[in-house]
């Protein structure tokens, strides 16, 4: 009974990416190496978004990639690899950022410095025009204001919108409820908005 | 024909709709309140431009710009790190551990000394076991067991003496005319004789000499036979004990002297020499003379 509820969450994972996964679990290093590749703008472009710093991401990068080869044994495909290494990740910048915030307190990151860090942006096919005419500045702002949302909150809406996980995929991540990530990601819209309506008036 | 939805309702399903996480019956229901509600659109927009917002200013999509340097030693370095873990695993370095037979010897060696110690500590503590006389543990044990057999007491006034139950033995087999045997013994709680000495022993013959063979091999039969003599143990207040006693055996014969000449009258006392009649030392008949031994 309780092997085929196993064998069932497996369905989350698709078979070449099993296959993948047990290679790892194997020691074989050229899958090892796959599995990085696959998997390390998605890490290191969360560590950037919930660290703000390019060294301390690439570090946790590296940090969540061992963990996750450390711990792959116990993989148990209840989410797909993806989500699981999304939770290792979120769970590595809780803990970083706590010490990083003993050792930093009260550093907050001017506007300018996040300007010059992430202003050459790309731009995406989704931005509505019309209500983005100041869009760097108002990306600005509204980072500004993200960065001092409590981090669950902060994390919660940044898996939504940028990283594009569903409601159930961020409660696995967070390991909380559906019903929790639906009330963070309100209070953090509530609040950005509250800043954005500052930022218009 | 759609249900009408107020904007009480229509809130909370703004968030969901906004994430695609709205089920489509109630995605076609809150479309139709959006038609007319500009208060609920505008806030639809609010949360989309946040969410363009976000993703906008996300460091993310500068990722394959400015970080291809950083991602491939991202991977470089995790595959480092793993195969370096890899090495210190536990079954490579148990492997490792064999893998330099040069050492092989040397552990077998230690590994022999070390057997041979630990017999030698062993071999040491069984036959160190027994106790030295006036060691801490001797002493130790001779106060817990007063009058033990092994550490039986002294004699003194208070006790009630053994005394012989049987008399298995005879000074009459002895031969020659005085016999004197010394003998120090412990009378064991059970009324055994244990720890048996023969202090000393003479015997005067009277006429010619023996064999001295067969004179020896008397006096052996006469200890035998007080070795397994029987005693009352010796008692105090707090019960029986044993105790160290020094035991004298004796035989004299006592002879007729020749009747000084002013006595005249009186016939000569025929001696009981003759018969051999024995006379012990003690009355009617020989019997241990008990003594508190010597310390």
């Amino acid at each position: 009974m309780k092997n085929n509820a196993g064998a069932l969450s497996w369905s989350y994972v698709d078979s070449g990416e099993a296959a993948l996964i047990a290679r790892c679990a194997a020691g074989d290093e050229a899958a090892c190496a796959e599995l990085v590749a696959a998997h390390q703008r998605m890490v290191y472009g969360l560590a950037l978004n919930l660290l703000s710093d390019r060294d301390e991401a690439l570090d946790l990068s590296q940090e969540v990639f061992l963990r996750v080869f450390r711990t792959l044994s116990s993989f148990r495909g209840r989410s797909a690899l993806r989500t699981w290494i999304y939770r290792i990740a979120v769970n590595q910048a809780r803990n970083r950022r706590r010490w990083w915030r003993r050792r930093h307190r009260g550093d907050q990151v001017s506007l300018d410095e996040h300007l010059v860090k992430f202003g050459d942006v790309e731009s995406k096919q989704d931005i509505l025009p019309d209500r983005l005419l100041a869009s760097k500045e108002t990306a600005a702002k509204i980072w500004q204001a993200l960065e001092r949302l409590p981090f669950d909150q902060r994390t919660a809406l940044i898996l939504r919108e940028v990283d594009g996980l569903r409601y159930e995929e961020i409660a696995f991540t967070l390991d909380v409820a559906v019903g929790t990530v639906k009330s963070r990601l309100t209070r953090a819209r509530q609040a950005l908005r509250a800043d954005l309506l500052g930022l218009r008036s | 024909m759609i249900p009408y939805l107020g904007c009480e309702a229509a809130r909370e399903m703004l968030q969901p709709f906004v994430d695609l996480e709205l089920p489509m019956a109630e995605q076609v229901v809150l479309e139709s309140h959006l038609r007319w509600c500009d208060t609920c659109a505008a806030r639809i927009e609010d949360m989309r431009m946040i969410g363009a917002a976000l993703r906008l200013g996300s460091a993310a999509p500068s990722v394959h710009a400015q970080d291809a340097g950083a991602l491939a030693a991202i991977q470089s370095e995790v595959l480092t790190r793993i195969r370096a873990e890899h090495d210190q695993s536990l079954p490579v370095r148990f492997r490792e551990l064999f893998a330099d037979m040069r050492v092989l010897w040397q552990a077998l060696g230690a590994t022999a000394a070390l057997v041979v110690c630990v017999c030698a500590v062993t071999t040491v503590n069984r036959v160190a076991r027994a106790e030295l006389p006036d060691s801490m543990a001797d002493v130790i044990s001779r106060l817990a067991n007063p009058g033990s057999d092994r550490y039986p007491l002294q004699l003194d006034a208070q006790m009630l003496a053994p005394r012989p139950l049987n008399q298995g033995w005879a000074l009459d087999s002895i031969p020659g005319e005085e016999a004197v045997f010394a003998l120090a013994a412990v009378v064991t709680r059970e009324g055994r004789v244990g720890n048996f000495e023969l202090l000393q022993s003479s015997v005067r013959e009277s006429g010619m000499a023996r064999g001295t063979a067969d004179e020896s091999d008397q006096i052996s039969a006469l200890l035998d036979a007080v070795k397994h003599s029987r005693f009352t143990p010796a008692q105090t207040l707090d019960g029986v004990v044993a105790v160290n006693v020094v035991w004298l055996l004796a035989r004299t014969t006592v002879k007729a002297s020749l009747v000084p000449e002013s006595t005249g009258s009186l016939p000569p006392i025929s001696a009981p020499e003759a018969e051999g009649i024995v006379k012990p030392l003690n009355g009617a008949r020989a019997r241990p003379v008990l003594r508190p031994a010597r310390s």
